[in-house]
């Protein structure tokens, strides 16, 4: 599929601007109410490899193997945003490749599963890349 | 007493003619006014045509154009204030002035392109948190809907506010705490089936691919978001009244270069309004019945513009008829994407979890802290 480049052009900080300056005040979390699912009070700060991501609505999830102290592994998701959107704007899969280590912070479900609303994803280095930011046709950016 | 049955008749005739007044034809000129919401048409401009002879409207018209504007008026979107220092909100004022607007538009112009930084800043899991909106361009309407003149939504009639009462949504109402169990506690939407209508014709923070595609005979209408078609034959016979459809049943002609399109044989069970759209009422619960009559325009008013116009008429929920009306711009570059929702719909397991989950704890003695 060819990822149209003008659509890039567009400016969701614009949206934004305009919320601000008008009646719209979006909230941080562009979808479902974060309360309905995760729990404030449950900080989670955890580093693994990305294992797949799932580009599916309503809500994009990135799946980690977390190491367990005991040496097991716990696959955890990190709950994103609607992906058209998101690939608009230039994250696709291509922006975190299978196998990349990441550390996420976010906030855990209510019911305890390994599952948490995607505070902060940055690398174990500190460095922090944007691969997708050309779209899939685009050449390599961040660089 | 015959007359005074017959002229409290007359009256209620005339006052309920009067209340479900329509808004006059949209009128091209070559002036921008309120009449033409500030677009002009350039004189000796002539509506392009398909190779077989029908007004051409073909192309895509994302409704984010609009998606700053509240559907009704001073009710502003998501708990959002105005600017501080701002007057208070004239609720029949429809348009704002060109100064106004102005001002707004240098506003909006100040404003940090947030995404762009975050994506400039290699902050990847902020954009994936976060979401992107699309594209929203600062308009003069000052709500979606122009009737009623206060730009409001109607009031319910009983019989509304009781089917009301039995929809169910994730989206809460205020103060309202929801236990899920069960697929049926979540609505259309929540379950990836449909938006519904007229909800899917207003715009949302994203996905607002709207194309319109034609051929001889039909024109139809490809909604990003649900990844819906609406198909519409020109000029075609209504259906059986047991025909019901989550979308209605269209039927579509020209009046002029103006596409009419009117929907009946509604399926009840999708909310009419999305709380998603902002200055809607919240919760995902506005119902519509059976006998819900939806009337839409489609006006050109030259190359890159549209008047588009939809009348709500439901006698079983509302007291009486709501108008929007709003402009689209043609955005070919705007590439809908396909938006398959239900097979891979994480969030309804996911709820019933949690909320068994927080009941459970509560069961135990352990009551949930409170969310902020």
């Amino acid at each position: 599929m060819q990822y149209n480049r003008n659509a890039m052009k567009t400016t969701t900080g614009f949206a934004l601007a305009v919320v601000g300056a008008l009646v719209w005040a979006l909230p941080l979390s562009a979808h479902h109410a974060f309360a309905a699912e995760f729990d404030v009070n449950k900080p989670v700060k955890l580093q693994g490899a990305v294992v797949k991501i799932e580009m599916v609505n309503p809500h994009s999830w990135i799946h980690v193997a977390v190491k367990n102290p005991d040496g097991s592994s716990t696959e955890w998701m990190i709950e994103g945003g609607s992906p058209n959107a998101l690939i608009r704007h230039g994250f696709t899969k291509s922006a975190l490749p299978v196998g990349t280590e990441i550390i996420f912070e976010g906030y855990q479900a209510k019911d305890g599963s390994p599952r948490a609303n995607g505070r902060d994803i940055t690398f174990p280095d500190g460095k922090k890349i944007f691969l997708g930011s050309s779209g899939p046709d685009g050449p390599p950016d961040g660089k | 007493m015959n007359r005074i049955l017959f002229c409290g008749g007359l009256a209620l005739t005339v006052l309920g003619f009067s209340l479900n007044a329509q808004l006059p034809p949209v009128k091209l000129g070559p002036t921008p006014n309120e009449a033409n919401f500030f677009i002009a048409t350039p004189p000796g401009w002539t509506q392009p045509k398909t190779p077989w002879g029908d007004p051409d409207l073909q192309g895509i018209w994302p409704i984010s154009f609009v998606g700053t504007v509240s559907l009704q008026r001073c009710v502003p979107a998501f708990g959002a204030r105005p600017p501080a220092g701002s007057p208070p909100c004239d609720p029949h004022k429809t348009f704002l002035t060109a100064t106004e607007f102005d001002a707004l538009q240098e506003r909006a112009a100040k404003q940090p392109d947030r995404t762009k930084e975050d994506i400039k800043n290699g902050e990847a899991g902020r954009v994936f948190r976060d979401g992107v909106m699309d594209t929203f361009t600062p308009q003069r309407q000052t709500s979606l809907i122009m009737d009623p003149p206060d730009g409001k939504l109607p009031e319910m009639t009983p019989e509304g506010k009781r089917l009301s009462g039995l929809m169910k949504s994730s989206w809460a109402l205020p103060g309202e705490k929801l236990a899920f169990d069960n697929y049926t506690d979540f609505d259309s939407w929540d379950r990836c089936i449909t938006r519904g209508l007229p909800a899917s014709m207003f715009p949302f923070r994203y996905n607002n691919g709207l194309q319109i595609i034609q051929a001889p005979g039909y024109v139809a209408l490809r909604m990003e978001m649900i990844h819906e078609s609406r198909i519409i034959p020109l000029n075609a016979p209504p259906v059986s009244p047991a025909i019901k459809e989550w979308l209605g049943v269209s039927r579509g002609h020209w009046d002029g270069t103006t596409l009419v399109v009117e929907t009946t044989n509604f399926k009840p069970g999708a909310s009419a309004t999305n709380t998603g759209v902002g200055g809607s009422p919240p919760g995902n619960r506005f119902p519509i019945s059976d006998q819900m009559k939806m009337t839409e325009t489609f006006t050109r008013l030259n190359k890159d513009f549209l008047i588009y116009t939809i009348t709500v008429d439901d006698p079983v929920v509302l007291t009486r008829s709501w108008t929007a009306r709003f402009p689209l711009k043609l955005d070919n570059s705007f590439q809908i994407l396909e938006y398959a929702c239900t097979e891979d719909n994480n969030m309804i397991p996911h709820w019933i979890s949690t909320s068994r989950a927080e009941r459970a704890k509560a069961t135990a003695g352990q009551p949930e802290k409170e969310q902020h």
